[in-house]
């Protein structure tokens, strides 16, 4: 896709620099438990990727992980372990990374040395090799115990198999396997500066630092500043932080961040009647996702623009088979092409794009309550209870019944009981705004020949249709400030501590007065203290190794 | 009620310029220029269009019987012994070679189906069984209700529409009527002939468009402009197999395959007038899959197609099928037509000539095209043109 990025955010990360400077004293904040989180898949692969380059293939499945209640699957990593499944998975792909680095048409770029005889053990060779590749896989420099052990396996190996690059490849695959890579480790050391408190090492800083900008590990100029230090010094930490937004790959992180947040691994098993919406076709599903993270890059990055403006956008991306949903006519044949709806139709705003709406629904029909529940959760941070278990959906669920022929019907008979009326005033309001969708997300004026009423209010802003829902959303103040607490704990990949909450109040407001730019929110989180800061309760520090 | 949904493009300026000047490339090939007409302008991708059979009480319609195919031709011509004796297990692959093979092929090697001229005076190869009734789809081609020769016609038999209209001229579905490759086993299937070219277009060997200008009124409009016209852009369908509404097609750039003609609605139904020829892409045509020429030729072709409240256009094209071109959509499958398809294609071409009721040769006087009547369904879809300037396309909703 066209992207613009680097101009747009090199321009605004000059703005705030300069307004930094003028920012007042930051909040100070508890710091929050210092902890390991396990490499999500994306990272996983976009860490091989740039550790050996495109071409090593990644075949093998992840442990799935869970989503901690009311939070981002982000958080839940640092909630989780492997199981002894998942090692088999890791294992088995660690190996087959090795080989393919090591064998003939790789080995001439990673191994930067050649062993005296290929069918012999060469120690200073294996250590040049482990000392520099190790560096990038532990995000660090091995310890001297961590290399010795690997040379030690690799001249083992070496000499049963006779082939030294066999046995790199077990010494590799060693690395490869390991906790140090497999989970990002929250290494501490005491804070020079105030006296008791811990802090991130430089290290760990930078992987922090890379993960959330780029969910990716820390490229050499990262690592060289870890190493020489600077990311404990302001200036060079702001410069490093510039130097990554500056990038294209910040969009990698800004879609992995939406798509977190708005819920997208529903979309995996999502299914429709294919005699009731026949159009529910795998192309359409497989896009359906990709014009809401198209949309919402081309509003945050490309444009710089202001987040609430997610809720009221016409303009969006379309392909050949999302038209069929859409209704509309696309010219492009093949790819995607940038669409706008235009001004009077009913549809503006990620909120009216198929994902959501299709996502957020039942197999066979729509549900304003799941839309409701999902808008109120994932973009206002607002938890709905669970229902209780012996809830009677049958009127709900029965679409043919002609004294309740719309779901704004049944919703009011089914709220007529007050075990259930309480949970559904939070959702079905905002829900009932979006029942001009099906639920595959085709625009329709009417259920069952009777008109759909579309009013309803978010938080008593009164609304009367999916457009003016967009509107209150964007009006919303809950909304920008769910973004904010969101993103730091994407960035933290860890649950907000107590101890944080003035300082992610003052984040908001900084919010605001960026006019609401996201660059600019991870730009503040980036260089803040409190996304590096340690809490004195995390006990005795995680230390590095000793080199 | 039926509602149209109309929208105007607003791409990017970048896409604007590579789209402008992409379809300003394309614009040389067209002959179709985008007049400025008011009404409104629907869409249609044809999801059906096979020969129409008309369903009536089998043993009125077919007496005497199918007609039979390729295999059951050939052991019609053994005698009972010899028949029983093939039709043993253990002679199975005798008679495979025999019907496969002999039975197929001329004195001098000809195929049956690339060459079924060659086969004229062969009687194993007879005229299909007609059918015998009086009721048939179709439309009075040649404006007479006798069958009476005319300067464009030769003497025929005629139907009676299936809705009483007199002279209805259909000669194909006389000689195809009972033929068990082209009736089917019933109306439930539409023959098994339809289901073959029809899953022609859900593979995307070929697909159609039919688009309505100028429509001010959908249930009587007297001047509505009517393009049917090809496209090389496959069709996505639902998980069962269903052409799905409301998809984008632009029309092929290749002008042979543009065809316009002036109709009008009648209480909800389009009739066109009187085409010269129209003219479409079949699958087998110039660079098709199996590299040779081909097109689907109607001639003096109308349409006669209700606009339905779900927004779907359903009913009949009438023309006359130029007998030479027919048989080449058999001729390019070549014998695998007569034995996979177990189609007689010398059976088929000579009764398609003995019938034959249009376009006599000036010469022989031999009539050169059939008579016939195609089923038609379309479907709503958004039709783009390959002229420049912005695309105003619509697609029905009901």
């Amino acid at each position: 896709m066209m992207f613009r990025f680097p101009l747009h955010i090199g321009l605004a990360a000059v703005v705030l620099t300069a307004l930094a400077a003028c920012d007042p004293a930051e909040v100070p904040t508890s710091g929050g438990p210092a902890g390991m989180r396990r490499l999500t898949e994306d990272q996983y692969r976009n860490s091989i990727a740039d550790i050996f380059g495109p071409d090593i293939l990644v075949a093998g499945r992840f442990d799935p992980i869970v989503r901690p209640e009311h939070g981002l699957l982000a958080a839940g990593t640092s909630e989780i372990s492997v199981s002894p499944t998942g090692f088999e998975q890791i294992y088995t792909m660690a190996n087959s990374i090795a080989a393919q680095v090591v064998d003939q048409s790789h080995r001439g770029t990673f191994v930067g040395c050649r062993p005296r005889d290929v069918k012999a053990a060469d120690d200073d060779c294996a250590t040049a090799f482990f000392r520099h590749i190790g560096r990038f896989i532990f995000r660090r420099p091995l310890t001297d115990d961590e290399l010795k052990a690997r040379v030690l396996a690799s001249g083992r190996a070496t000499r049963l198999s006779s082939d030294f690059y066999q046995g790199l490849a077990l010494g590799l695959g060693s690395l490869l396997s390991a906790p140090d890579f497999i989970f990002d480790v929250d290494t501490t050391e005491p804070d020079p500066n105030r006296s008791g408190r811990l802090r991130l090492t430089s290290y760990a800083k930078a992987s922090r630092l890379s993960f959330f900008l780029w969910n990716t590990t820390p490229d050499l100029e990262l690592m060289t500043a870890a190493e020489r230090g600077d990311l404990h010094r302001e200036d060079s930490l702001r410069h490093q932080v510039d130097r990554l937004l500056a990038s294209p790959r910040v969009e990698s992180a800004v879609r992995t961040f939406f798509a977190d947040m708005l819920g997208f691994e529903v979309i995996a098993d999502l299914a429709k009647d294919p005699v009731l919406y026949p159009q529910f076709v795998r192309a359409v599903k497989a896009d359906m996702p990709e014009q809401t993270l198209r949309t919402i890059v081309n509003v945050l990055l490309t444009d710089n623009g202001d987040y609430r403006d997610l809720f009221k956008t016409r303009k969006t991306f379309m392909t050949r088979a999302l038209g069929v949903i859409y209704q509309v006519p696309v010219p492009q044949k093949d790819g995607w092409m940038p669409y706008e709806f235009p001004q009077g139709e009913p549809r503006a705003g990620i909120l009216t794009l198929m994902n959501f709406l299709a996502a957020f629904s039942h197999d066979g029909r729509s549900s304003p309550t799941v839309r409701g529940k999902a808008l109120r959760e994932h973009l206002l941070c607002q938890p709905v209870p669970i229902p209780p278990g012996n809830v009677d959906f049958a009127l709900v669920q029965n679409t043919a019944d002609p004294a309740h022929p719309t779901t704004r019907d049944r919703l009011t008979a089914h709220r007529s009981n007050p075990t259930c009326a309480g949970c559904h005033r939070i959702t079905d309001p905002v829900g009932l705004g979006l029942e001009n969708f099906d639920t595959v997300g085709v625009f329709r004026t009417t259920e069952n020949g009777a008109t759909i009423d579309t009013s309803g209010d978010l938080d008593g802003v009164p609304f009367q249709n999916a457009a003016d829902l967009g509107q209150a959303m964007h009006d919303n103040p809950a909304a920008t400030s769910c973004v904010v607490n969101r993103f730091y704990e994407y960035a933290v990949r860890r649950t907000v501590v107590k101890g944080e909450r003035d300082w992610l109040s003052s984040l908001n407001q900084q919010f605001a007065q960026d006019g609401y730019r996201v660059p600019a929110l991870m730009r503040r989180i980036a260089i803040s203290d409190a996304f590096y800061s340690v809490a004195p309760e995390s006990q005795q520090p995680i230390q590095e190794a000793k080199r | 009620m039926t509602r149209v949904r109309r929208h105007t493009f607003h791409l990017g300026k970048n896409a604007q310029a590579l789209m402008a000047l992409s379809f300003m490339a394309m614009a040389t090939h067209s002959t179709v220029a985008a007049p400025v007409e008011e009404g409104e302008t629907l869409g249609f991708l044809v999801t059906q269009f096979a020969i129409s059979i008309y369903y009536g009480d089998f043993k009125t319609d077919c007496p005497d019987g199918m007609t039979p195919t390729t295999d059951e031709a050939f052991l019609l011509t053994q005698t009972p012994s010899e028949r029983a004796r093939l039709l043993r297990p253990e002679n199975a692959l005798e008679l495979e070679k025999k019907w496969k093979i002999d039975f197929t092929s001329g004195p001098n090697g000809e195929d049956i189906c690339r060459n079924p001229r060659s086969f004229l005076d062969d009687p194993r190869h007879p005229v299909h069984l007609p059918v015998q009734s009086k009721i048939s789809y179709g439309m009075n081609l040649d404006g007479n209700v006798d069958g009476s020769a005319t300067p464009m016609t030769c003497l025929h038999d005629n139907f009676t529409g299936i809705n009483g209209e007199a002279g209805v001229d259909n000669q194909m579905y006389r000689i195809m009527g009972c033929a068990k490759s082209w009736r089917g086993e019933g109306p439930k299937f539409g023959g098994s002939m339809a289901i073959k070219y029809n899953s022609y277009m859900k593979d995307g060997l070929h697909n159609y468009l039919i688009e309505l200008k100028g429509v001010n009124d959908r249930r009587n409009d007297p001047d509505v402009e009517v393009g049917i016209y090809s496209t090389e852009d496959k069709s996505m369908l639902s998980g069962a197999g269903d052409h799905l509404p409301h998809q984008t097609f632009a029309i092929t750039k290749n002008p042979r395959w543009h065809n316009v003609v002036h109709g009008r609605i009648v209480d909800g139904v389009l009739h066109t007038d009187t085409a010269d020829a129209i003219t479409l892409d079949w699958f087998s045509a110039l660079n098709g899959p199996f590299g040779a020429a081909n097109e689907y030729e109607f001639h003096r072709a109308q349409l006669r197609l209700e606009l339905l409240p779900d927004g779907t256009l359903k009913g009949i094209l009438g023309a006359y099928l130029p007998i030479d071109a027919t048989s080449a959509q058999a001729r390019n499958g070549g014998k695998g037509v007569a034995t996979n398809g177990n189609r007689d294609c010398a059976s088929e071409y000579k009764s398609m000539a003995v019938y034959a009721d249009g376009f006599p040769d000036p010469k022989t006087g031999q009539c050169t095209m059939i008579s016939m009547s195609n089923d038609v369904v379309a479907i709503p879809a958004f039709v783009l043109h390959p002229d420049p300037g912005p695309q105003k396309t619509a697609s029905v909703e009901p």
